[in-house]
């Protein structure tokens, strides 16, 4: 019993820094219609240059913050400005080969300047203790973990709901022709979702950096975090934690119990093939919506 | 309409079908011949290894091209379904000891089957949502050769596959295994180039452009969807199957991700509809991948950065760049310039 709480604890940790790269994936969809595959590559370069400010420069820690953020945000800014502003207008498949090639491009950038050596983040935010409550462990970065996630995620919820440049995001997202003609000025609708999502990657890459340290293995939760967001549903944030959850516990609880029977790579697999029956089933994933089509 | 050149007038319905039309036509294509099966005699070991390596993937990107660039099924699993076919091939001659020739139309039967699988959730998914299936076949052919079927394909350890033999000739080195390559191609290419202009092409086609108008019109959609994954998954199993036996040795690590990803983004580059488009994506990968490896190691050596990062990072910085750049300038593809190039040539002194 305690080896299942244990493994479905460590699922729920695992599963929420994939809803968090999910959330980026998410926001990007519902605003402007494009499929992000690039996470992997977005997470890389945003924990590269976290690393470099808090590390390898070794600024002061509020200056090295804000040098994080704001080299996101303008990262987030010039891959919406010159390469995907270009193909509005093209058809899904554009976008969904510039975005991985965009993932490519920053893995290869990446590696050209940090090498494949992995690289910690100090410890001041996520501590490595960890905490027993009757027997189970639960490691204090979880903690952290689900407070900022929590936050982030309402955060989000609030923006969109409450603020006008959140209503243009949604009027955006209902129908680009619409949304001009009331006079929202929808590039820049579309470049704050490209800044929005940069931040949500930092935040992820700030956690998996903490957790398994800086390194290329780190684009493969981006590549999880789009299975994540597909598996939710594209336009939904609440989809997505689900899903996440969903995916990090099949893969914790397959890890633990059928990596004996059923090999190794079960744990890595195990999301896949949830998301191949899942397309049978929900093929917008839970929540998503499902677009009537006419001639 | 593709214009006719000047004083060419097609008087009976054959002469408007056919694919070679004019004497000049005909007299291209059997000096391509010539010099397809004369190349060897200019060409040195590397460059004609580099060949066999463009035969094979020119054919599985016809199968990108049949299901990407005419039915529009997105697939993120090529290298999946390439390398599926090439265990089916090794396993059937090592372990049963099979003749490579007869072992090559099962590697692409048995590949049409894993894509029929796949495919079958074409029933609910369409266009974007495309990715899922085909993205998880490529993990779903991993776990398969890594782990369920690990004591038959020996997991990482990886498979030998023997060379072929053709009663009692064996092509075991890269001249007579350019000629094999070299055939295979065309055959597959041509079908490819036929199949487009059935009846079941022009269904592909007719989903491409509208899958909803397309089932009003009687078409059935699953059905040709189907058989889309069918036939594009053959072309890549044939493609691994002599892929695999070039190399004599083959474990998952030879199917990458980024292979996956490269198969649709150089067909993009290539030319998406057109089979022209898939031959010009495939010479252009590998022409690229081979001026990359030419270039890297003297950058590595003059660029103040850590030994080996420039080695291994090169190819996906500039693969991706390419890649970017012809989706913003020219997304119609390499084949749109060959198809202007022609057309120049049509109305020679004229300039429209």
């Amino acid at each position: 019993m305690i080896t299942f709480v244990q493994l479905l604890i460590s699922g729920i940790a695992i599963g929420l820094i994939y809803a968090l790269a999910a959330l980026g994936v998410v926001v990007v969809y519902k605003a402007t219609k494009v499929l992000n595959l690039a996470p992997g590559g977005l997470l890389l370069i945003c924990a590269y240059l976290a690393w470099m400010f808090l590390v390898q420069l070794g600024l002061p820690i509020p200056i090295a913050i804000a040098a994080a953020i704001g080299a996101s945000a303008i990262i987030g800014w010039s891959v919406e400005r010159f390469t995907l502003r270009p193909l509005i207008g093209q058809p899904i498949l554009a976008s969904i080969v510039l975005t991985n090639m965009i993932w490519f491009f920053f893995r290869g950038s990446t590696f050209l300047f940090w090498g494949g050596n992995p690289r910690m983040f100090p410890k001041w935010l996520a501590g490595s203790s960890t905490l027993f409550i009757g027997g189970i462990g639960i490691p204090q970065i979880m903690i952290w973990c689900i407070v900022i996630s929590v936050l982030t995620i309402t955060a989000l919820m609030i923006y969109f709901k409450f603020t006008r440049s959140g209503l243009a995001m949604r009027v955006t997202a209902e129908d680009v022709i619409v949304a001009e003609n009331l006079g929202i000025n929808v590039t820049r609708v579309f470049s704050n979702t490209w800044i929005i999502c940069l931040l949500l990657f930092l935040i992820t890459a700030y956690f998996v950096g903490a957790i398994q340290g800086v390194s290329q293995d780190l684009d493969f939760i981006g590549v999880y975090g789009v299975i994540v967001a597909l598996l939710g549903g594209l336009e939904s944030f609440p989809g997505a934690i689900i899903a996440g959850l969903v995916i990090g516990i099949v893969q914790s609880l397959a890890g633990g119990y059928l990596a004996g029977v059923l090999g190794g790579g079960i744990a890595e697999t195990a999301p896949f093939m949830v998301m191949f029956f899942t397309s049978f089933w929900r093929p917008y994933g839970f929540f998503g919506l499902e677009r009537i089509e006419r001639i | 309409m593709k214009g006719r050149p000047c004083g060419v007038f097609d008087v009976k319905y054959s002469q408007d079908r056919a694919i070679l039309r004019t004497k000049t036509h005909w007299t291209l294509f059997i000096g391509f011949l010539i010099l397809l099966f004369t190349l060897p005699l200019f060409l040195n070991t590397h460059l004609l290894s580099m060949g066999i390596i463009i035969g094979t993937t020119m054919i599985a990107m016809f199968g990108v091209q049949i299901m990407v660039g005419y039915t529009y099924q997105i697939t993120l699993g090529h290298a999946g379904f390439v390398g599926f076919g090439a265990y089916v091939s090794a396993l059937l001659t090592h372990h049963l000891g099979w003749n490579f020739f007869f072992a090559l139309p099962l590697a692409g039967l048995g590949a049409a089957a894993y894509g029929l699988i796949i495919g079958t959730s074409t029933l609910r998914c369409k266009g974007l949502y495309m990715v899922i299936p085909t993205f998880s076949a490529h993990f779903i052919f991993f776990y398969l050769v890594n782990e369920v079927f690990k004591k038959w394909t020996f997991g990482t350890e990886g498979i030998e596959c023997a060379s072929p033999v053709f009663f009692g000739f064996t092509f075991d080195n890269d001249l007579s295994y350019f000629y094999l390559v070299a055939t295979m191609t065309l055959i597959v290419g041509i079908g490819a180039k036929n199949l487009m202009r059935t009846k079941c092409g022009r269904a592909f086609v007719a989903i491409r452009d509208n899958d909803v108008a397309a089932e009003v019109m009687g078409i059935n959609i699953f059905r040709y969807k189907l058989l889309s994954f069918a036939v594009g998954n053959f072309c890549a199993g044939i493609g691994g199957a002599l892929w695999a036996h070039y190399v004599t040795y083959i474990n998952t690590e030879f199917f990458p991700v980024l292979d996956t990803i490269y198969y649709v983004a150089f067909l993009v580059v290539g030319g998406m509809g057109s089979i022209m488009g898939a031959v010009f994506g495939a010479l252009f990968w590998r022409f690229l991948g081979e001026g990359v490896n030419y270039v890297a190691p003297f950058l590595d050596a003059v660029l103040p950065l850590s030994a080996g990062n420039v080695i291994s990072s090169m190819g996906l910085i500039l693969f991706s760049i390419v890649t970017i750049f012809f989706l913003i300038r020219e997304p119609r593809g390499i084949a749109h310039w060959w198809e202007l190039f022609k057309q120049s040539y049509r109305l020679h002194p004229f300039n429209y």
